[in-house]
């Protein structure tokens, strides 16, 4: 599993309501609500190790350098798999724009997560660029060993009765379905730029056809998210399905599938 | 002869990384783990992979 971001330091996230729901989805913005990396790792990750949970721990931060500290904090620890950098965090180093717009930002905080880092860094990026590809090869550049394709899209929700911000955050990440084609489409436009970069797709997954849709995009793995909110066991229920569905389609190898969309 | 269910590897390499199957849980939506485990454990068959 993918574990929700840790930072340097605690945070409290931000005031509620913190989610709602869109069609065929939901803004949330919780604004990085967590224990700070030392308590995580002191509270947290043995909870995690006793149960032999293979874990990837999602980083964020709020300047370059925050990525290489967490990461620091991180290595050496067991039961860690990887760590994926969340990159669409506000960078206070570029007037609070989120590193993820921009390759070499998105690079900086790669490379001083990889500098500290005694395990895989994945970096999961944003579909709200203009040339997801360029970022994708700047995060590859700088040591990435895969992306995650993508984080939520920015959206906001107003109520229309008080004229305000439905979020007490303002502005919150679009999830769920509705996002589904827009994240198969970022897989496939990556998949294609950079074929040999490992991609976790991510977006509004929540059936096995979905999962097998992103793989055909060219992701070798797929994270399901939102669609845990409605029915919590989702992502298990996904992989004891996998296999009859493939069977019943004569498909021995998952690996097989990958990218046979781009062909 | 039809393609068993068993018989199906869902084994991927993402990377440098072996993964038993390739579904990861999304970060964000299952916090650290200890605040999703009473829903899975009650699950048929509880087991986290």
């Amino acid at each position: 599993m993918v574990v929700k971001s840790v930072t340097r330091e605690p945070r409290a996230g931000r005031p509620g309501p913190r989610m709602v729901e869109t069609p065929a989805g939901m803004l949330n913005a919780i604004g990085l609500q967590n224990p700070g990396v030392d308590a995580w790792v002191a509270r947290d990750l043995p909870w995690l190790v006793a149960r032999g949970v293979p874990t990837i721990v999602s980083i964020a931060g709020s300047a370059a350098a925050d990525y290489g500290a967490v990461a620091a904090r991180l290595a050496g620890r067991p039961g860690i798999l990887a760590i994926e950098a969340n990159v669409s965090c506000p960078n206070v180093e570029d007037r609070g724009r989120v590193f993820a717009r921009d390759p070499a930002a998105t690079g900086a905080a790669v490379a001083a997560a990889v500098a500290a880092a005694t395990v895989p860094v994945f970096v999961k990026l944003t579909a709200d660029v203009t040339d997801l590809a360029e970022v994708a090869a700047a995060a590859a550049a700088a040591g990435a060993a895969g992306v995650t394709l993508v984080n939520t899209l920015l959206g906001l929700a107003v109520d229309v009765e008080t004229g305000r911000p439905v979020l007490g955050g303002g502005t919150g990440g679009l999830s769920g379905p509705a996002i589904r084609p827009v994240a198969v489409r970022a897989v496939a436009e990556v998949a294609r730029a950079l074929p040999g970069l490992p991609i976790i797709g991510a977006g509004g997954a929540r059936s096995v056809a979905d999962v097998v849709e992103f793989v055909m995009a060219g992701a070798t793995a797929v994270a399901i998210g939102t669609a845990t909110f409605t029915a919590p066991t989702t992502a298990a229920d996904i992989v004891d399905a996998l296999p009859g569905w493939l069977a019943a389609r004569g498909h021995r190898r998952i690996t097989d599938l990958r990218g046979l969309a781009l062909r | 002869m039809t393609l068993t269910a068993a018989a199906v590897d869902l084994a991927v390499d993402l990377g440098p990384l072996r993964l038993a199957n390739p579904v990861v849980t999304a970060a964000g939506t299952f916090g650290t783990g200890r605040e999703a485990a009473p829903t899975w454990t009650r699950r048929a068959s509880a087991r986290w992979w």
